[in-house]
């Protein structure tokens, strides 16, 4: 016999006629209202991906600032050592 | 016992929407239900636990594996909420004031099962079923009521597939002992004329 199969027997099939169980109508409508309002609650909001945007927007402004600023930085020092070293 | 519509309905769970919750919802309460109660042969407990394991699988359905096995994912989930609480709150009751609770609530849905439930058959094989231990029911409620292959059980139960098998045969020969037990006393009962 394979893992996967059933041995299959009279005792095991007799739990097979074993009744289905079910919660009432009233409780199952709750928990299902209750699983939809947790399934929207973690829908990747709008407002989240916008200000996503807004910050990758900001970010890049500033690595631009900065990499502005470096080689301003840079050409000054480059001009000063000019200025006093020739 | 996968469904063929399952990698669907696993996609519409990973984007949350409620049309493939109620797909799945509709097709495994009652079975995870069933489960819950005649493992923990407690309405009340299995209506909780019910209520947990479909909160655990919505707060996880947006990560679930596109290749996900929803039996699989749901049992093993409400088998391990079984267990915590059972080492939770110490637990382990007589089921015979129990066993009442294992007829359908009226307000429940019929089944065809029901007929079955109204059967002598029916009701040895439950209160057999319950005198058992957890490890025992759990796997006959898995592989031989839920039609979950020895495999699949395995990996509900955490335990290798060779000890699946083991354990499946230790929890039959139980279940025909349990069922045995009140025809012996009976023929005992008989044979010393009492």
């Amino acid at each position: 016999m394979t893992p996967n199969e059933m041995p299959d027997d009279a005792v095991l099939s007799s739990l097979r006629g074993l009744p289905a169980c079910d919660v009432s109508r009233a409780r199952a409508e709750r928990l299902r209202t209750r699983c939809h309002k947790e399934l929207a609650a973690q829908e990747p909001s709008r407002h989240s991906s916008a200000r996503d945007s807004e910050a990758r927007w900001h970010r890049g402004v500033f690595v631009v600032a900065g990499a502005w600023c470096v080689l301003y930085l840079w050409a000054t020092i480059y001009d000063a050592v000019g200025v006093y070293v020739f | 016992m996968a469904s063929d519509d399952e990698p669907e309905v696993v996609e519409g769970l990973r984007r949350g929407d409620p049309a493939a919750f109620d797909r799945v919802y509709e097709r495994y309460r009652p079975r995870l239900f069933a489960f819950l109660l005649r493992l923990s042969r407690q309405r009340t407990v299995a209506e909780d636990l019910l209520d947990e394991t479909w909160l655990r699988l919505v707060a996880h359905a947006r990560s679930l594996r596109p290749d996900t096995r929803l039996a699989a994912w749901l049992f093993t989930v409400a088998r391990n909420l079984y267990w915590t609480h059972r080492r939770d709150s110490l637990v382990e009751e007589e089921a015979a004031a129990e066993l009442l609770t294992l007829w359908p609530a009226r307000d429940s849905w019929p089944s065809p099962y029901d007929v079955v439930a109204t059967g002598e058959l029916g009701r040895r094989v439950e209160r057999a079923l319950a005198t058992l231990s957890p490890q025992h029911r759990e796997v006959l409620l898995l592989v031989a009521y839920e039609g979950l292959t020895p495999t699949e059980a395995a990996a509900v139960c955490q335990i290798k597939p060779d000890a699946m098998r083991q354990r499946l045969a230790r929890a039959r020969a139980a279940l025909v002992e349990a069922l045995e037990g009140p025809d012996r006393q009976v023929a005992l009962k008989r044979s010393y004329g009492t």
